[in-house]
């Protein structure tokens, strides 16, 4: 199983439509995907079209005997399930710093569902705290959406410079520029710029569409109902850049293995 | 979890989409045409392992193939051009290695072909969020056999209880039975397209029936089973074919021969002929389905280069393809289908007591009997001392023993079972030895006509000769090394305890 995270400690960069899309192309290429919304907010289950579920809130969660899979709910698409949010994961904090081992929780909470999914994507809420802690400890491979602006680069700056101190690896990075609008020459400038000077940075990105936007009217990933849109077409493209850095099949090749028929 | 129903009445399938479509909010696609195949190897190994694979056809000639436990909700599916011939063929290794372990190399055919309507509807929740996918089947009736409708239920993961409560609703129409098998168990058993396949079927023999009767139902079951694998031979699916065919042949012509005289003279003259023929036929290729298998392991340790091996390899599959077109040409002449004919009216003569010999109406048992008196009597009195010596006549006493076997092994039903076990067990021990020496010694042989055959000069001869040399020493070296252990099992079968159980099994009423 590998598991992704789409995080930034700033806010409003696109972290769930790219958790969202993403998931898509993954079970697009076969893979058993799910998506673990994190974010309190809900909007990954909204884009679902899921309501969060009463299993699915932070007594359920840090209950030892609750089994989390009750709580996974399938999307309209095959090899795709979501965890949706609750609005109690405002306090998971809190609640996190009165266990033990308290970075180790969402492993021990993704480890039974390692036989079911192939992808885990954890759709981060913007912060810097234990639920982050957890987050850099489960994924394998962090997807750091970076909005072209001053501000947002900080924010991925604090990111790596909190990485070094902590001693997590900064190969873990998978840094990409999100809500790119090319008629800006400041935007232009940062996206060159920025990516000279970190070869870490995958050479897609995601351009400012009023296809993604409507992601929220049409309630579904963009792929499913633009897919020739240049959002789309974007999405597709930072996938197979994500898969080329990974190492995990991008669907171009048959997935090693018979894919799961059950929605 | 999915749900699997059988529509009690196909004729109210429209009742039951309008049904469908009515609960909650619905959407239905178009209707789709498709194919349904249930693939499975002649002798049903996934079936015994509890296996389903099927492939659904769609209309651009696209396959998808599931592969599950039978009874499962969730399995694998694939798409493929074509269907897979056998499950080595296969290049995912999951998928291959669920496939491989019960179709060992059997090839896969279809059990069964069904077109069929496919009626989809979804059903959404006030969010217009997708909760349950439901499929009606709906396979159209044929001239023998009726229509069936099936409907199963996909709901979406976390919306089982909702679905469930709108089945419910549903279940109050009355239209539908909840499936307690597998569906594709259930469409093989409303289709019936094929009857169950055995190599060595079994056929109702009482001991006083009259032994023509008898013959009869044999000489029809197991020639049952030589026509059902002249396609699987023709077609080259497996070398299993032929092997189940040659043991259905040799079987029904070893009792042709020890109950001779309950057939008529003429019918008995006509078709030993006819039968020796095929056995003539079908036995090259057989020697040549055996070499090739065992090839692979003889070159192992003899240290060919690959060019080497790769030249044998193919010397001998190109005689091995001329043998099964020679073959096929067999079974398409006028003398297999007047074999065939003459056979099937056979079958009809004895069973109204026509073409009879003397023994025809006499106990099956007794003349059962004494055969196996002859035929025992034969084996222990074989001349050991020049059989051990002359590979010719130990393959004289191999066959001996092959048709005690066949004896014991057709009309099992009339002696005790545990008995009649332990003397073929014995049999067996013996006719293993024996079997494997004489496949040396046929291969060697088959080698040495194979090299003969190619000119001198040619380039292929250079590659192949050193290592056919080398070859002919190693297995007449190993022939000798498997004349010990050939002894040691008729030493065995001949000592006194196993012929204690002979002498039960042969005691006279």
């Amino acid at each position: 199983m590998n598991v992704f995270a789409t995080y930034n400690i700033k806010g409003g960069v696109g972290k769930t439509a790219a958790a969202v899309n993403l998931a898509y192309c993954a079970s697009l290429a076969g893979h058993r995907t799910l998506v673990w919304d994190l974010d309190p907010q809900g909007a990954a289950g909204f884009y679902f079209r899921i309501e969060p579920q009463p299993e699915a809130d932070l007594d359920h969660l840090l209950d030892r005997k609750h089994d989390l899979r009750r709580a996974i709910r399938g999307t309209d698409y095959p090899n795709l399930d979501l965890l949706p949010a609750d609005l109690s994961y405002r306090n998971l904090d809190l609640a996190l710093n009165g266990l033990k081992k308290p970075t180790k929780r969402l492993e021990k909470l993704l480890a039974p569902l390692a036989d079911d999914y192939d992808i885990v994507i954890l759709d981060c809420a913007p912060h810097l705290s234990r639920v982050s802690e957890n987050v850099f400890d489960v994924a394998n491979w962090l997807l750091v959406p970076i909005i072209p602006t001053p501000l947002s680069v900080r924010a991925y700056r604090q990111l790596r410079t909190f990485c070094s101190e902590e001693n997590l690896p900064l190969g873990k990075l998978l840094p990409f520029f999100s809500m790119v609008d090319r008629r800006r020459q400041l935007h232009c400038e940062l996206v060159t710029n920025f990516a000279a000077g970190h070869p870490e940075v995958l050479r897609s990105f995601i351009p400012y569409t009023s296809q993604v936007e409507k992601m929220g009217e049409q309630r579904a990933p963009v792929q499913a109902f633009a897919a020739s849109s240049p959002g789309a077409r974007a999405f597709a493209a930072l996938w197979l850049a994500v898969c080329a850095r990974t190492g995990i099949a991008d669907g171009s090749t048959p997935v090693p293995d018979g894919v799961d028929d059950g929605t | 979890m999915r749900c699997h129903y059988r529509l009690d009445d196909p004729a109210q399938a429209c009742t039951l989409l309008a049904a469908l479509a009515g609960v909650g909010h619905a959407r239905q696609e178009p209707v789709r045409r498709l194919k349904r195949q249930l693939l499975d190897t002649f002798d049903a190994r996934l079936q015994a392992a509890d296996l389903v694979l099927d492939a659904t056809h769609g209309k651009s000639g696209d396959v998808t193939l599931t592969l599950r436990t039978a009874g499962a909700a969730r399995g694998e599916t694939w798409q493929a051009a074509e269907l897979p011939r056998h499950g080595a063929a296969l290049t995912r290794p999951r998928l291959r290695a669920r496939l491989e372990g019960p179709c060992e190399d059997r090839a896969l055919l279809v059990r069964c072909a069904a077109p069929f309507d496919l009626h989809r509807v979804h059903w959404f929740d006030a969010l217009d969020k997708r909760i349950a996918t439901l499929d009606l089947e709906i396979f159209r009736a044929r001239r023998d056999a009726p229509a069936i409708a099936l409907l199963s239920v996909r709901p979406v993961r976390g919306f089982e209880r909702v679905c469930a409560r709108l089945l419910r609703a549903l279940g109050q129409r009355d239209l539908l039975s909840e499936l307690k098998v597998d569906p594709a168990i259930a469409l093989l058993d409303a289709r019936g397209d094929v009857r169950p396949y055995h190599a060595k079927p079994p056929v109702a023999l009482t001991r006083d029936m009259p032994a023509a009767s008898a013959l009869a139902a044999l000489f029809d079951a197991y020639a049952g089973v030589m026509w059902a694998n002249e396609q699987g031979i023709i077609d080259n699916l497996d070398s299993e074919f032929l092997h189940d065919y040659r043991v259905a042949l040799r079987s029904i012509r070893s009792w042709h021969g020890d109950l001779r005289k309950v057939l008529s003279k003429p019918a008995r003259a006509r078709d030993r002929v006819a039968l020796a023929a095929l056995n003539l036929v079908t036995g090259r290729l057989r020697d040549l389905d055996v070499l090739s298998a065992q090839l692979p392991g003889y070159l192992h340790d003899s240290g060919a280069d690959p060019a080497q091996t790769a030249a044998l390899s193919s010397l001998v599959t190109t005689a091995r393809d001329r043998a099964r077109k020679s073959l096929t040409k067999y079974f398409r002449s006028h003398r297999y289908r007047a074999f065939r004919r003459d056979w099937e009216a056979l079958v009809i003569d004895l069973e109204h007591g026509r073409q009879t010999g003397k023994r025809g109406d006499a106990r099956l048992k007794v003349v059962v009997l004494e055969a196996l008196h002859r035929r025992h009597a034969r084996v222990l009195n074989f001349d050991w001392a020049r059989a051990r010596a002359e590979p010719a006549l130990l393959h004289e006493l191999r066959k001996e023993c092959k048709k005690l076997r066949y004896l014991l092994e057709g009309f099992q039903r009339l002696f005790d079972t545990a008995l009649c076990r332990r003397a073929i067990a014995a049999l067996k021990r013996v006719q293993t030895a024996m079997g494997d020496t004489w496949d040396l010694h046929v291969h060697h042989a088959l080698l040495r006509e194979l090299t003969a055959e190619l000119p001198a000069v040619d380039a292929l001869a250079r590659t192949v000769l050193p290592i056919v040399i080398d070859l002919e020493i190693r297995l007449t070296a190993l022939e000798h090394a498997h004349g010990e252990l050939v002894t040691l099992a008729f030493e065995q079968f001949r000592a006194p305890a196993t012929q204690r159980i002979y002498t039960r099994l042969l005691e006279r009423p």
